[in-house]
C-alpha cells in the first residue's frame, strides 16, 4: 500500500495515545487518579497485597487471570467501575510501556542516521538458534516470560 | 463476563445501537462492544480513535498486514479473543495460510522481507520491552521499513498489548467460527472508531 502523506486535521497516533492516557489515568474517575496512576506504573509498592496480585497478573500474563481474583477484590470493598477502571489502567500501562521503548529506540536509531553513524549490528530475523526455532511462538512466549 | 454491570450501563443511544446490533446479527453483541460503550468517554472514545487510526489510517502496512501483526500480538500474549477476532479479518484479506504460517512460525512464513523485519520487531517489543533498542528499528530499515512504517508496528503493539489485557482480565467471550467471520466483515467495512 503507498504511503500517503499525512492530513492537517489528522492526529497522530501518538496524538491519540496521549488522549487516551489523559481520559483513563487523569480523566474523571470512581477511583482516585493517583491509584489508576500507580497501577499504571506498576508502582506495586504503593499498592495493598490484593491490588498487587492483581496488578502483577494481568501485567505479566493476564490470560492466567481468574474469577476468584475479581471475586477478592470485590470482597474486600472495591467496586465493580472501579475494577473496571483499574483494569483498564493497567493494561494501558503495559501497553504504553511498549509505545514508548518502541519510540524511544525509533528517535536513537533516527539520531544515530541523523549523525551519519552505522548502523549497530543488525538483528537476525531469521536466525535464531535451532532450538528456539523449533518451539512453537507462544512455547517460546512461556519460557522468555519465565526467564524475565 | 467478570463485571457483569458493565453490560448494564450504557447511554440510552448507545443501547439503541447495539440492540440493533443484537437484532441483525442475531446474537448477543461481542463482549468487546460492552466494554467499549460503557462510560465511553473513559476508554471505549478515545481508544477506537487510536485504534482506527492506526489499523486503518495511511500506513505503508496494508490492512490485512496490520490485521496480521495485532493477530500475532495476541496470540504471544495469549489472547484467545483478539488472536481470533483479528486472525479472521487476517485470513480475509490474506488468506487462512499466510495467518497459519505466521503463528507457526513467522520466521519461516511467505512474507515479504519488510513485513518478515516487523514480525522480528513485534517479538522483541511484545515479549521482552526492555530489551528493545535501536539496532532493532535499524535491522527493520535494512528492509525497507520507513521510519512512519516502524512507528505503526510500535503502536500496533501498543493497542494489542493493552486489549489484549482488557479481554482476559474481562473473561470476554470467544465467539464460533462463524461469528468471528461475521466480526471481520464488519470491521472491515465500518472500521473501529465508536465515536
Amino acid at each position: 500500500m503507498p504511503l500517503h502523506p499525512q492530513n492537517d486535521n489528522e492526529k497522530t497516533a501518538e496524538a491519540l495515545l496521549a488522549a487516551l492516557r489523559h481520559a483513563v489515568l487523569d480523566g474523571p474517575g470512581s477511583t482516585p487518579s493517583r491509584v489508576r496512576q500507580a497501577v499504571a506504573a506498576a508502582k506495586i509498592e504503593e499498592l495493598n497485597q490484593e491490588l498487587r496480585d492483581y496488578v502483577e497478573t494481568l501485567r505479566e500474563h493476564a490470560w492466567r487471570s481468574t474469577d476468584d481474583q475479581v471475586r477478592e477484590l470485590l470482597a474486600v470493598g472495591w467496586v465493580e467501575d472501579q475494577v473496571y477502571e483499574l483494569t483498564v489502567a493497567v493494561a494501558l500501562g503495559a501497553g504504553g510501556r511498549r509505545v514508548d521503548a518502541g519510540l524511544a529506540a525509533l528517535a536513537r536509531a533516527e539520531a544515530r542516521r541523523a549523525a551519519g553513524a552505522p548502523p549497530t549490528a543488525t538483528v537476525p530475523t531469521q536466525s535464531l538458534p535451532a532450538a528456539v526455532q523449533a518451539t512453537p511462538v507462544a512455547a517460546q512466549a512461556e519460557v522468555r516470560r519465565a526467564a524475565a | 463476563m467478570r463485571l457483569p454491570s458493565l453490560s448494564r450501563s450504557w447511554r440510552f443511544s448507545d443501547r439503541v445501537k447495539l440492540k440493533i446490533i443484537r437484532l441483525a446479527s442475531g446474537r448477543p453483541p461481542a463482549d468487546i462492544l460492552k466494554i467499549l460503550h460503557y462510560r465511553r468517554e473513559f476508554f471505549g472514545e478515545p481508544f477506537t480513535e487510536w485504534v482506527h487510526q492506526v489499523l486503518r489510517g495511511p500506513s505503508e502496512w496494508s490492512v490485512g498486514e496490520r490485521e496480521l501483526m495485532a493477530t500475532f500480538v495476541s496470540h504471544l500474549n495469549q489472547c484467545r479473543f483478539c488472536e481470533g477476532s483479528h486472525g479472521a479479518i487476517a485470513d480475509v484479506t490474506l488468506g487462512p495460510d499466510v495467518t497459519a504460517a505466521v503463528l507457526a512460525d513467522w520466521r519461516t512464513a511467505p512474507l515479504r522481507p519488510a513485513l518478515r523485519a516487523a514480525f522480528a520487531l513485534l517479538e522483541v517489543l511484545t515479549l521482552r520491552p526492555a530489551e528493545v533498542g535501536p539496532e532493532h528499528v535499524e535491522a527493520a530499515y535494512a528492509h525497507g521499513v520507513t521510519e512512519q512504517g516502524v512507528r505503526d508496528v510500535i503502536h500496533v503493539c501498543g493497542i494489542f498489548c493493552t486489549i489484549n489485557r482488557i479481554a482476559d482480565a474481562v473473561d470476554f467471550a470467544v465467539p464460533d467460527d462463524k461469528g468471528l467471520k461475521g466480526d471481520a466483515y464488519q470491521l472491515l467495512k465500518r472500521g473501529y472508531a465508536i465515536s
